[in-house]
């Protein structure tokens, strides 16, 4: 018979361990599984991220235009201009082009150049344009920008031809093109939309901490789940001398399988990736396959280096050496440590002075010394939080003990003598729990900042969409016209002087809009003295507020003062969203490449593009909200199968299942909700710490509340399983020994 | 001496089981230690076998002190020259009887097939060799017994330390591993050290002592 050596029959009692070492090994196998393929799927993440931004930029270069300088004569292939525009608050680029000669290759992604008043919309924004008004707006809609023209599939982008394409020859920018292809772009993520002008290091940053740190978790859990029986075993190889590498084989045999089946599982399910177009949900953004699939070879080292680290650290988890208090070959203490308690405690302080320090200040910015220090402490308080939070089942697990030796209740003594004895396995147990919602609620808090910042712009509050402001290139000539076809009693023209003086040149009726006039003067006039009272629209006005073409106290009158130029105009609207459009449709048609936007639509379309960042965190937040679910399952089963174990004598004198269940909900439920109630404090207390640091911000309680009440259904139903289970596991248990 | 122990202390969770007990074993030669529940016997066969660490004193195995070595340097010298047999075998159920006792030999370097050899000439020695191959969770106390007797020698060690090999057998088994165990000093020239409450089991040793207040008295047999 062949006999194996040493290192094959080290690998095999693992592997033979790993098989035949009942539920409790089935669970770590499970877990160690589950582990290594979400942490191979999170470094994918990091991959398809890195693949999807290479991809994108690729595409943003290749279609970036080379502009010819001033001097240069040589003939160019088209001339271009950008302007912003809006839909629905959100900001795109409008693409002005007119090709110079007939062989010149258009754009990517078109098919040919559009023709005078034709214009190329990306499919993301026409599928956003469900009222066609940006059809109407640009002229005829020749058709979709193509995949390859798009830096992603939901950036909105328009390519047109002005009406008259002679417009292009007012912009004082440089606009004659040689070709596409430049490299020079900066920053790349220039003229996208669809993630929010973000690049890969916010991306980077975002999935580390909400898919990255619960993963990790989430391994520290699973490499450690039924470690009781793995302890003992390897002390009775260390009994025999075994020596620390011998013990690393039989890890090693005990988790290759498990680990391979997770890599397995990982490889095939991120490989599908690379094959199917796959929307990211939340932000309905589409990853292309085609995109990821330049990522296969790192995905082969991933899995490799996946692997490999699990391996590591399950060998490392168990290889620990412990000196023995007892007399047998025996488990490791599961009592919990002081250290990361007091560590707990000084980092709430420096967390309390650095925020006492910031609300004193009234609020500091990002880089100031109490927001390092508060970052710093908030990670450490994070981080040693199930500890601290775990310790406080002592004192509950002590109360149940003692009121179950006193009134004879013996679900509540077995439950509290094992809680007293286990206070670690808590607190991995527990981990989960609270590290998510610490975590989840300084984003909520951080991201309500962002959003604060923005959304509640005055001009928006004040004016709604009562002025829009018009700007364009040169627009005296048209002005006549375009003042005409909207109404010259609600259109008010801009005009500057080179001192940046500013003049509101318009007819009586439209200057009335701003308040009481005093006279109906003929003459440019100060807007002090031209006016007995200003209306809010007029303050808003003078103050700069209402337009982004005035910024100083005008002079009002019917006639362009000597020395100023047209800039732009101001349109009065009373017709709502419909009376915009039907504007910006007037000034595409007859205007040199128009900016069109409401009072403080700039300031808006920014907080909108937080919106749809805050949208991407609960996408990624969601994935990692599932990996601690399932970090607490693999928790909390496995600290129940080891009460199952120890509770297995009990069965041989009593097999009700009450007494399993009530011991359960001791074990598993009590110390959850008490982590789900003290992690939801101590996550509230941490934000609204944070709140006060920026001094704005808000705790969102809805979603607070919320999680806890959801980590409270889910104490209750694990405990209810947990119960029955042992209930079921105590039936059946027979004395055995090694 | 194959092994020496002086003065040696032990406490846990501030009780003083071992106070300054000393033990000298010669190679071939056998020593009983008896004594009631409690008194620490256990204790002393793990702390000369270097699995607990002692507050005082010294142990030689072989002449090598045990005491002021590393966790993995006395791991090594556990593997090259002591064997150890726990009351209820503590044998690896994942693995074959043959398995189970080649393991230390493979761990020490010993080559597969000489390891398999010893391991089946072992067992057949103790009379269990048409176990080899059989399931271990299936044996009896005896067989398990024997089996680990068989693991303790698979190294040729210079000590065996058995703790309470008898406790959990019967009469037959008892006779069994007790002629088993006091026969190998004479056959394989190791000190063998039996940590027992039988005090018949105790008497068919070279010399018998008693741990008494934490120190080992010898006993003196009557004449």
């Amino acid at each position: 018979m062949r006999r194996p050596g040493p290192t094959a029959m080290l690998a095999v009692l693992g592997h033979r361990s790993s098989r035949h070492g009942g539920v409790t090994a089935l669970t770590h196998r499970v877990a160690l599984a589950a582990a290594t393929a979400v942490a191979l799927l999170s470094g994918w993440l990091f991959i398809a991220a890195d693949a999807v931004f290479t991809a994108r930029d690729a595409r943003i270069v290749s279609r970036e235009p080379v502009f010819l300088d001033r001097g240069d004569t040589s003939a160019p292939i088209a001339k271009w201009a950008e302007r912003g525009d809006f839909h629905h608050d959100s900001q795109f680029i409008v693409i002005n082009v007119v090709p110079q000669r007939a062989d010149a290759p258009p754009p990517p992604g078109l098919a040919r150049w559009p023709a005078p008043g034709e214009a190329f919309l990306s499919p993301a924004l026409l599928a956003a344009d469900t009222d066609g008004e940006l059809q109407q707006r640009y002229g005829r809609l020749a058709g979709e920008i193509g995949a390859e023209g798009l830096a992603e599939p939901a950036e909105w982008l328009v390519y047109l031809q002005p009406t008259d394409p002679t417009w292009l020859d007012r912009s004082g920018a440089e606009t004659r093109i040689s070709g596409f292809g430049n490299p020079q772009v900066t920053p790349l993520t220039y003229r996208t939309s669809g993630l929010s002008g973000r690049t890969a290091q916010d991306m980077y940053l975002l999935m580390l901490l909400v898919i990255g740190v619960p993963t990790l978790v989430l391994v520290a859990v699973a490499v450690r789940s039924g470690a009781e029986q793995r302890d003992r075993r390897l002390a009775m190889l260390d009994a025999l001398g075994a020596p620390a590498r011998a013990k690393a084989w039989v890890l090693a045999g005990e988790a290759g399988l498990p680990v391979a089946i997770g890599i397995l599982l990982g490889v095939v399910t991120a490989a599908m990736t690379t094959v199917v177009d796959v929307t990211v949900p939340f932000v309905d953004y589409r990853v292309r396959a085609v995109d990821l699939s330049t990522g296969r070879a790192g995905l082969a080292l991933l899995a490799v280096g996946t692997a490999l680290l699990m391996l590591a650290l399950t060998i490392a988890a168990q290889l620990r050496r412990r000196t023995m208090q007892g007399t047998r070959p025996r488990a490791v203490t599961a009592r919990l440590r002081t250290w990361p308690q007091v560590v707990f405690a000084v980092a709430v302080t420096l967390l309390a002075l650095a925020t006492w320090s910031a609300a004193e200040a009234g609020g500091v910015y990002p880089n100031a010394l109490q927001m390092r220090v508060f970052q710093a402490s908030m990670l450490v308080a994070i981080l040693t939080l199930p500890a601290a939070v775990a310790s406080l089942a002592v004192p509950v697990a002590r109360f149940a003990a003692r009121t179950g030796r006193r009134r004879g209740w013996p679900a509540a003594l077995i439950g509290g003598r094992w809680l007293l004895d286990r206070s670690a396995a808590i607190a991995r147990m527990c981990a989960a729990v609270v590290v998510g919602l610490a975590v989840l609620t300084f984003l909520q808090v951080y991201l309500n900042q962002v959003l604060d910042a923005g959304t509640w712009s005055t001009q928006r509050q004040l004016l709604g969409d009562r002025i829009v402001t018009v700007r364009a290139n040169n627009p005296a000539i048209e002005a006549e016209r375009f003042t005409t076809t909207l109404g010259t009693d609600r259109t008010v023209r801009v005009a500057t002087d080179d001192n940046n003086n500013q003049a509101l040149v318009g007819t009586c009726e439209a200057l009335t809009r701003l308040g009481t006039l005093t006279t109906c003067t003929a003459t440019p006039t100060p807007a002090g003295a031209a006016y007995h009272a200003f209306n809010t629209t007029g303050d808003a006005v003078r103050s700069g507020a209402a337009s982004t073409i005035i910024w100083t106290d005008p002079l009002v009158g019917p006639t362009v003062p000597n020395g100023y130029q047209i800039v732009g105009f101001l349109v009065f609207n009373d017709q709502g969203t419909s009376g915009v459009q039907a504007i910006a449709r007037t000034a595409y048609a007859m205007l040199a490449f128009p900016d069109v936007h409401t009072s403080g639509q700039y300031t808006i379309s920014g907080a909108v593009d937080q919106a749809h960042l805050y949208s991407w965190v609960w996408a990624f937040g969601l994935l990692g909200v599932l990996v601690l679910a399932l970090t607490t399952a693999i928790g909390a089963i496995d600290t129940f199968l080891l009460q199952t174990r120890s509770l297995g004598p009990l069965g041989a004198m009593y097999t009700r299942r009450r007494l399993y269940t009530t011991i359960a909900q001791w074990n598993i439920t009590v110390p959850l909700i008490l982590a789900g109630v003290a992690g939801g404090a101590a996550a509230a207390a941490l934000g609204y710490a944070f709140s006060l640091t920026r001094g704005f911000g808000r705790l969102s309680w809805p979603l607070l509340t919320g999680s806890v009440l959801t980590v409270t259904i889910i104490a209750i139903a694990l405990g209810l399983l947990c119960g029955e289970t042992a209930t079921r596991a105590v039936r059946r248990w027979r004395p055995t020994a090694d | 001496m194959a092994l020496t122990a002086r003065g040696i202390r032990y406490e846990v969770a501030g009780r003083t089981l071992l106070a300054g007990a000393d033990l000298t074993v010669a190679s071939g030669q056998s020593v009983a230690i008896t004594g009631p529940s409690g008194s620490g016997k256990t204790s002393l066969v793990l702390c000369l076998a270097g699995l607990l660490p002692v507050a005082q004193g010294s142990i030689h195995i072989s002449g090598t002190e045990l005491t002021g070595l590393r966790a993995g340097d006395r791991a090594a010298l556990r593997l090259s020259r002591i064997g150890v047999v726990y009351q209820f075998g503590e044998l690896l159920p994942e693995l074959a009887p043959v398995e189970n006792v080649a393991l230390p030999a493979l761990l020490a370097g010993v080559n597969t097939a000489e390891a398999y050899e010893r391991a089946g000439k072992l067992l057949a020695d103790l009379g269990v060799a048409d176990l080899a191959e059989a399931q271990t969770a299936t044996l009896s106390g005896g067989e398990r017994q024997r089996v680990a007797v068989a693991r303790a020698l698979v190294t040729r060690p210079a000590v065996v330390l058995a703790d309470e090999p008898t406790g959990a057998l019967d009469e037959t088994a008892t006779d069994l591993v007790a002629d088993l165990l006091y026969a190998l000093p004479r056959r394989y020239g190791c000190a063998l050290v039996v940590v027992t409450h039988n005090l018949q089991v105790a008497a068919r040793a070279d010399s018998t002592v008693v741990l008494q207040g934490g120190a080992l008295v010898p006993v003196t047999v009557a004449a």
